[in-house]
């Protein structure tokens, strides 16, 4: 089976050269753990929400990239440094993943190397896209 | 193809949401992060890492029963654990209810976003899986 990967930019060299954004293998397409940065200026997030929007921002990207959308989502992984901040993940991602969609989504907090407040995976799969 | 989701408790109760305790695409069953609540209130069950270990398992039980699978389905598991000590204990669980088939298990420290639960899994499951267990030829690992 073939594997297709794509990155939102070119990988900084203390990136593991290997690491990649996506990767797709059949009907699967697995996202690499995503943050609040934004892959055109580089710039970080002011705050945690704009980290979530841009986090859901790039996810909704890659995905595009493949053809797909957030309607694709079946599973997230979601890494957050303050526990507290977790509803407002929540709310944002309701702002991306469309009304009527289920996702089996996790949460854990566990500190991100810093600026990254907030960091998701996610698994999409091309068989169940809208 | 379609996608099929069974839940332990309304979460729609709780307003509109996409969380959902399991998705089943085709032979794959994705399975949201479980711990050991009592699924009619979402409260832990105990403050007991054991108690709260067999809880989890039978939630994830009860999730892949509706699916007509038990926990032998699953193909890969992450463990999230609040502290190391855990481990042993939750080893013995899971293997009580995961009885014929191993596992691609995976371990972490972190901290908890519900601090009342001492751990979270994640696991995946597939449908036609037999329990087949490959080992290392001899001298492989040499």
């Amino acid at each position: 089976m073939n594997r297709r990967t794509f990155d939102l930019w070119h990988q900084p060299e203390y990136v593991d050269p290997s690491r990649t954004d996506a990767m797709r293998c059949g009907p699967t397409l697995y996202v690499a753990g995503q943050s609040g940065q934004c892959p055109v200026t580089g710039k970080w997030g002011v705050g945690f929400e704009e980290h979530a929007v841009l986090t859901w921002k790039n996810i909704e990207l890659i995905l595009g990239k493949f053809g797909l959308d957030c309607a694709a989502i079946v599973a997230t992984l979601t890494f957050v440094s303050d526990p507290s901040d977790w509803d407002t993940f929540v709310k944002v991602s309701r702002l991306f993943i469309p009304k009527g969609i289920t996702v089996a989504s996790t949460g854990v907090a566990s500190d991100r190397w810093p600026p990254i407040l907030l960091e998701t995976s996610v698994i999409a799969r091309f068989d169940c896209a809208s | 193809m379609k996608r099929e989701h069974h839940d332990l408790y309304n979460h729609e109760q709780h307003g509109p949401g996409s969380y959902t305790d399991s998705v089943r695409v085709g032979s794959t069953i994705y399975l949201g992060g479980q711990c050991g609540y009592d699924p009619r209130t979402m409260k832990p069950v105990s403050n007991d890492f054991e108690a709260q270990a067999v809880q989890t398992m039978k939630n994830i039980e009860a999730i892949l029963g509706s699916y007509a699978v038990d926990c032998n389905a699953i193909v890969s598991m992450t463990i999230y654990f609040a502290d190391c000590k855990y481990f042993d204990a939750w080893r013995k669980v899971r293997q009580r209810f995961m009885t014929s088939s191993a596992v691609a298990a995976t371990g972490y420290v972190c901290r908890i976003i519900w601090p009342e639960f001492l751990f979270e899994v994640t696991a995946i499951a597939y449908i036609d899986s037999a329990p087949t267990h490959l080992s290392m030829p001899t001298g492989a690992a040499s």
